[in-house]
């Protein structure tokens, strides 16, 4: 298969989704929201992809389009199938989708919204595999098995969602997404609606599931320190562009994009001890945004150069001209040091001295 | 001096003393508890973190002591001292909601900030206009002038560039973390002593998080005011405030300096909390998590509130006895039987 | 090596809630809407009387007493002029005073004359839901008793038989009217809310037109344009039709918008991932999360159906003469001197009232019921 190395189950190629944007009163689209702008990324089998970022900055909309719930602008999915078969997900039609999507499953941010209320747990789980002609008796077995699996107590199959806690609504959504044994699940977000004390439970549960069923999970997240907990590699996403990009450890140690340092700064530790923006000016106001540009039909389109620039302590006349792109560092140093799937997309990134956590 | 680490139990007067406070919810389906006897004070000038999972109680609690209670709540019990500009103690539990007292004191003395400000601000009126109304509230002297001065002044506190523009703009056309200084503008608009932030970044990124908390703690600093943080992110407790109450279904469990509750937890409930999170500096440690739910406010477990989830429950006592609360050191204080003498056999 | 299964969540010893069902949630919601509990109540005994209205009718409806022509309401008594109890009601006779052509009629109680009231008794025949024949009545007085329990009209029939009678009609166009209205509603409303584009635009420039054109000045013209040898049968469908072909477009627009907001939610999303066909969706997923609210709009349009009738009815471009319903009725209080002459003419309005009252109570609490999962 040319598309995929031998080991890698997903490969995301220049994928990009542009909005309309409509204003008013005939609606007319005056622009588009580039909520995803040509993003590549490769997942290997049974590892964690954690995929992180501030509000709007296009972490849902790439996750949907892995799975096809929205169809991309412009880019390719290569997926690997448990039949071995490579096939690239923005390209599929109809029966393919959804014999694609047996192998790829999604699991919610909102635990209440994701679940029809009007559905009893046994028809919620069940769903995907009456979808695929499975009888009832055996739909029932199966799902008794899957509740188990997830930590439900069997005997709940009757129950309707509004009689469970966020938490146990969150490993319903995770028993229907593991129903028909995919070998590649996209989490959004799994524990940001949750409770503190019932996070953990989720979070263990997922790294547990993954290591047993050797899964593959691309996870969403704001959190760091949740990345940082479950996930082998990291995605740093900036308005709809991935900025940095490498294996977890080296991401949070040292980081090469003064995005992702920011980030990490910014995060307060459950521990008085360690110490918190202690030298940053919290009068520096919230310049630029996270989420996606929009770009006007009538041809202001943003300026080029880096996007991170109005937020950025470090940038210089070339990053205000030029728009960085998302490479390894090019001096033998970083090469050395960094390896070359440590990627940044930032000018200086051999220059600065940037601090990790 | 004051000592800005303990509570000062014995020291001076404290600002704000609530006392076993209780409140009820008549609901169609019953009773709701969500105060079960909740005791804390906050000194002049100190920042006092209130943490606990959701439902724990946190903005009912802030909500009793603003008298903004939902219809059909009550206190049932208690006391909430609060010692007023002028000196004098007044119980805010005996006081009228719709008091012309009590109007002065909520959004004079004590404001907040509260955590959608898209709610707190009325969509029809600019953002000047607001402030300008709370300044003129609390200082009815102030001529159309001197209020807009005020206006600006504050707005450049905050952190807000071009005050001079922005003051104009309408709540909805300024960014979220924009709203919130603005929020925090008009908190600070009548010159409180106490002010109460109810997850006042809950909704932002972690990155305008950072700055807005920052500007609460320089603006807590430079004005001496009393803050009360309520949240239920610990990593927000743990740089932000001085002391810090953690609560659980409408009760304090332990309350103590910051480094004494993260350093040394001593109820079950904060230690498992703080063995169940994430911390980004350390990865190789396993989470615990705390097994089981949050039991809902409706259905209230008997005896210790924590003891339907507890690891290191002592015996029976814990599900029959409420634990009193014990004081283990200056200032640090929990309420849990394993730190107590008593027993089933006593009483 | 890893803790492969997590901890066992026990089930909360919750009471069986967590086993309803949405319809059960809701009528436990309902339940504690009183006045929609009465209302509704209000309302099966309505429809049970338009249901039964042959046999709990004393008399024929088209059965005319010439003896008493316009005879105000008598009464059902339990005791007698001398005070004595009795547990079998009666009824006095009535004697008329005045002359029997002119419109200045008096009628008085007749002590002398005693007519027991009988249960399950025969009476005049009828066909029963035009099945077979027969003559049992709920209750009733012999022959030439002054049986008229809200007294009689100008041609000396039972105002209470007729407005029976009547119920039948007037409360079944609005029921079957909704009927209709529910399916071109959902149709048209989901068609257009689900596929969108350009069939969207054309349903909903259709339903404004509609909406724009004043209703009563087009129901009159439509009703106008039936033709006039119809057997009445056809003429009450005919009525139904244009009442329905009006009201559709409200529960259209309800629709379509839900159809809009639910396509993209997440369970819709969850379960266009996990491969369940289209249509499937819209019937498991789509229809039941708003059919409560489709109901509850229809509900609330019944009473304009009822009103529509009487109105048309009222106007003579409705129902006419020998078919009853309370439109019909009404059109005997038209003039001002009937009504001062005997206002128990004007009680058919009532049960229109009543009955429009009711149906909006109940409409009232349905929609509080409706989403039994918000807070
Ligand atoms: N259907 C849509 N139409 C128009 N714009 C959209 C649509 N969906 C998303 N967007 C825009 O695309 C951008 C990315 O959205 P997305 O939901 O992917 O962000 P996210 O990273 O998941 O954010 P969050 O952390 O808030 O969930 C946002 O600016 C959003 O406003
Ligand atoms: N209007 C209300 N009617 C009935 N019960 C209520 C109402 N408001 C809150 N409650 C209940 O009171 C309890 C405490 O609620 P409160 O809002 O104080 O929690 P909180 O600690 O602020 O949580 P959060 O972190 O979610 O804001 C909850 O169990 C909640 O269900
Ligand atoms: S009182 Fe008992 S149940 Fe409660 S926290 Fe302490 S040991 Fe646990
Ligand atoms: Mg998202
Ligand atoms: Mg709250």
């Amino acid at each position: 298969m040319a598309e995929l190395a031998a080991d890698t189950i997903l490969r995301v190629e220049g994928l990009k989704k542009h909005f309309p944007v409509r204003r008013g009163l005939l609606q007319r689209v005056v622009g588009s929201v580039k909520a995803v702008d040509d993003v590549s990324f490769s997942v290997q089998q049974g590892r964690t992809l954690g995929l992180v970022g501030e509000s709007g900055c296009g972490k849902t909309t790439t996750g949907r389009m892995i799975l096809r719930a929205l169809d991309p602008t412009a880019g390719q999915v290569w997926f690997r199938q448990s039949d071995g078969q490579v096939v690239d997900m923005a390209a599929l039609r109809g029966a393919e989708i959804k014999q694609a999507r047996r192998d790829m499953q999604m699991i919610f941010q909102d635990p209440y919204s994701s679940l029809n209320p009007r559905m009893p747990v046994m028809d919620l789980i069940a769903e995907p595999l009456r979808a695929r002609g499975w009888t009832r008796p055996d739909c029932e077995s199966r799902v008794a098995e899957l509740m188990d699996l997830v930590g439900l107590d069997a005997r709940m199959i009757r129950r309707y969602p509004h009689a469970f806690s966020g938490g146990q609504r969150q490993r319903i959504g995770i028993a229907r997404a593991l129903a028909l044994k995919p070998s590649l699940i996209v989490a959004d977000e799994p524990v940001s609606a949750l409770d503190v004390s019932v996070q953990a439970q989720i979070l263990n549960l997922l790294q547990a599931l993954q290591q047993d069923l050797g899964l593959t999970l691309v996870f969403i997240a704001h959190d760091l320190s949740v990345v940082r907990y479950l996930c082998d590699q990291v995605a740093v996403m900036y308005q709809g562009r991935i900025v940095e990009q490498g294996e977890s450890e080296a991401l949070f140690t040292a980081p090469r994009h003064p995005y992702t340092a920011t980030l990490l700064q910014a995060a307060p530790a459950p521990d008085p001890h360690v110490p918190w923006m202690q030298d940053i000016d919290e009068t520096e106001t919230e310049a630029g945004d996270t989420t996606a540009p929009v770009e006007l039909v009538d041809g202001t389109t943003a300026a080029g150069g880096c996007a991170f620039v109005p937020r950025c302590a470090h940038a210089t006349d070339l990053c205000r001209q030029q728009g960085p792109i998302l490479m390894p560092g090019s001096t033998r140093e970083s090469q050395v040091q960094y390896g070359a799937a440590h990627l940044a997309a930032c000018h200086h990134q051999d220059e600065l001295q940037l601090r990790g956590i | 001096m004051r000592d800005p680490v303990t509570n000062e139990r014995h020291g001076a007067e404290p600002l704000l003393e609530v006392l076993d406070l209780r409140v009820r919810i008549e609901r169609d389906t019953g009773l709701v508890h969500p105060l079960n006897g909740v005791s804390f004070r906050i000194q002049e000038g100190q920042s006092v973190g209130i943490v606990g999972e959701s439902g724990c109680g946190k903005t009912m609690a802030s909500n009793a002591l603003l008298r903004i209670l939902p219809r059909r709540a009550e206190i049932t019990h208690g006391s909430m001292q609060f010692r007023t500009q002028a000196g004098d103690r007044i119980d805010l539990a005996q006081l009228d909601p719709m008091s012309r007292r009590m109007r002065q004191i909520r959004g004079g003395e004590i404001s907040m900030i509260f955590q959608e400000p898209m709610t707190a601000f009325s969509p029809v009126h600019t953002v000047h206009d607001q402030i300008a109304e709370m300044i003129r509230l609390h200082d009815p002297g102030a001529d159309k002038e001197e209020q807009h001065r005020r206006v600006v002044e504050l707005l450049d506190q905050v952190g807000i560039p071009d005050p001079e523009q922005r003051a104009f703009d309408y709540s909805f056309q300024l960014s979220g973390g924009m709203r919130q200084r603005a929020m925090i503008a008009m908190a600070l608009a009548s010159g409180p002593r106490l002010l109460i932030a109810d997850e006042p970044t809950t909704a932002l990124d972690v990155t305008v998080q950072a700055r807005v908390l920052k500007l609460i703690e320089r603006m807590q600093r430079e004005l001496n005011l009393a803050l009360m943080l309520i949240t239920h992110d610990l990593g927000v407790v743990a740089h932000m405030v001085s002391y810090v109450y953690v609560m659980y279904l409408g009760r304090v469990v332990e309350e103590g300096p910051v480094e004494a509750i993260f350093d040394n937890p001593k109820h079950p409930y904060t230690a498992a909390l703080l063995r169940s999170i994430p911390n980004l500096a350390s990865k190789s440690r396993r989470l615990e998590p705390i097994e089981g739910n949050v039991p809902s406010a409706d259905r209230l477990p008997t005896g210790c509130p924590f003891h339907t989830r507890c690891t290191e429950k002592v015996g029976d006592i814990c599900q029959q006895r409420m634990p009193a609360r014990v004081e283990l050191s200056v200032g640090h204080a929990v309420s849990c039987f394993r730190y107590t003498e008593e027993s089933l056999d006593d009483g | 090596m890893t803790q492969a299964t997590p901890p066992r969540v026990e089930p909360d010893a919750g009471p069986d809630l967590a086993f309803a069902s949405q319809w059960r949630l809701m009528w436990l919601r309902f339940r504690r809407h009183r006045l929609a509990m009465v209302a509704g109540v209000v309302l099966l005994v309505l429809y049970f009387g338009a249901v039964f209205c042959e046999i709990i009718a004393p008399l024929g409806a088209g059965q005319r007493h010439r003896s008493y022509v316009l005879c105000p309401p008598q009464e059902v008594r339990l005791v007698d002029a001398a005070g004595d109890f009795h547990f079998r009601p009666f009824l006095y006779g009535v004697k008329q005073r005045g002359n029997p052509s002119d419109w200045l009629r008096e009628y008085v109680v007749d002590t002398s004359v005693v007519y027991p009231i009988h249960f399950f008794t025969r009476g005049p025949e009828y066909e029963m839901w035009g099945l077979f024949a027969t003559n049992w009545h709920l209750f009733g007085a012999d022959e030439g008793a002054p049986l008229f329990l809200f007294g009689t009209d100008e041609l000396g029939r039972d105002l209470f038989t007729r407005i029976l009678y009547g119920s039948r009609i007037s409360l079944t166009i609005g029921l079957v009217g909704v009927a209709l209205t529910f399916f071109i509603g959902i149709l048209l409303g989901g068609v257009a809310g689900y596929f969108g584009g350009w069939i969207d635009i054309i349903v909903q420039r259709g339903i404004e037109i509609i909406m724009a054109i004043p209703q009563l000045p087009l129901w009159m013209a439509l009703s106008a344009a039936l033709p006039a040898h119809w057997p009445p049968l056809h003429v009450y469908f005919g009525i139904t039709i244009i009442l329905s072909f009006m009201g559709w477009t409200g529960l259209a627009r309800v629709v379509r918008g839900k159809f809009l907001t639910m396509r993209d939610e997440d369970f819709v999303v969850a379960a266009r991932l996990a491969g369940t066909h289209e249509l499937k969706i819209i019937f498991t997923h789509l229809l039941p999360s708003f059919l409560s609210h489709v109901i509850t709009s229809a509900t609330l349009a019944v009473p304009g159906m009822i009103l529509g009738e009487t109105a048309l009815s009222f106007l003579g471009i409705g129902l006419q003469d020998p078919v009853v319903s309370w439109g019909v009725l009404l059109q005997k209080a038209q003039n001002f001197q009937a009504v001062v002459m005997a206002p128990w003419l004007l009680l058919p309005g009532l049960f229109v009232v009543f009955a429009v009252l009711a149906f909006n109570i109940v409409g009232d609490g349905m929609r509080d019921a409706a989403d039994p999962y918000a807070n």
